[in-house]
């Protein structure tokens, strides 16, 4: 029994080694030492919606002048080159954030959340139809 | 009939271990969809399990150390019996994970009774020891034979 546990011990050492050091060699981005933090899940049209009637503040990242012109309602103008200024500063890190912006093509989400993210900001949700799914569904 | 057991159980652990360390990052979201550790624990559970599957798994193939890789699959498959059963109790619609980020939703039933074999294979190879066909009977063999005598008679 003894020499058994000794193998199963020597083996899981092996194991861990290996998992950091291939993690480390692939530059994987898994920091085995850091708390997880989930990946901002993407919502339908009908989820955001509940979403924002419980209360979760919407960032638009759209173009200021295409905010200007219309945006969910009560939704924050975040345009991605104000991202260094962070316009969400005044929310709270508790606070649901959903994000959006002009429709599935776009791609600003990542960016976004990569930025929150270094801010504190982990409860994000990803809105991908955008406001274009946004305004044409009723 | 324990070569067989052993081998089928690698050939399990290996085939699930695979898709796990190839996609580590995808592996620590279905972890943390089981909602059982802290997210503290999560990221190095995602990357270490597969790898301890594949390092037990590819022992118990060449039949080296077999006894302590059986064990640990024994810990690993119980582990994961008690993971998708509490799982099922709490009523999470997740996906199950065991052979990788994706697939189909957690089935009851189906995932319980595949980590309750094998956690019964693993017990069975760990009692039964690896056989004759494995590099650890190969090794006893060699100490259990009696030393060849000299052609040289001492002077």
């Amino acid at each position: 029994v003894k020499d058994t546990l000794l193998g199963a011990w020597a083996l899981t050492v092996l194991a861990l080694a290996l998992a950091l050091v291939t993690n480390h060699v692939r530059g994987l981005p898994v920091r085995p030492f850091q708390a997880f933090r989930p990946q901002p899940r993407y919502l339908t049209l009908a989820e955001a919606r509940s979403w924002q009637q419980s209360g979760a503040a919407f960032l638009d990242l759209r173009p200021a002048e295409d905010y200007r012109q219309a945006h969910v309602p009560g939704a924050l103008s975040v345009p991605l080159d104000r991202l260094a200024q962070r316009p969400w500063s005044n929310l709270s890190r508790q606070q649901v954030l959903v994000l959006y912006c002009a429709g599935r093509d776009c791609g600003a989400h990542a960016l976004a959340a990569q930025a929150l993210e270094a801010d504190g900001y982990h409860r994000l949700l990803v809105m991908p139809d955008g406001w274009k799914g946004w305004s044409q569904t009723p | 009939v324990r070569e067989l057991a052993r081998l089928a159980l690698a050939g399990v652990f290996l085939a699930a271990s695979l898709p796990k360390v190839a996609e580590p990052a995808a592996f620590a979201q279905t972890v943390a969809n089981y909602r059982l550790l802290p997210d503290a624990a999560v990221t190095l559970t995602a990357l270490a399990l597969p790898w301890l599957e594949l390092v037990a798994g590819v022992a118990l193939l060449l039949g080296l150390f077999s006894d302590s890789a059986a064990l640990l699959l024994a810990l690993v498959a119980a582990g994961l019996a008690a993971a998708v059963g509490t799982a099922q109790a709490r009523g999470l619609t997740i996906h199950c994970g065991c052979f990788g980020a994706g697939g189909d939703t957690l089935v009851p039933w189906p995932g319980l009774a595949l980590d309750l074999v094998l956690l019964a294979l693993a017990l069975y190879s760990w009692r039964a020891g690896p056989g004759r066909w494995s590099l650890d009977g190969w090794l006893a063999s060699i100490e259990s034979s009696p030393p060849r005598s000299s052609s040289r008679s001492p002077r």
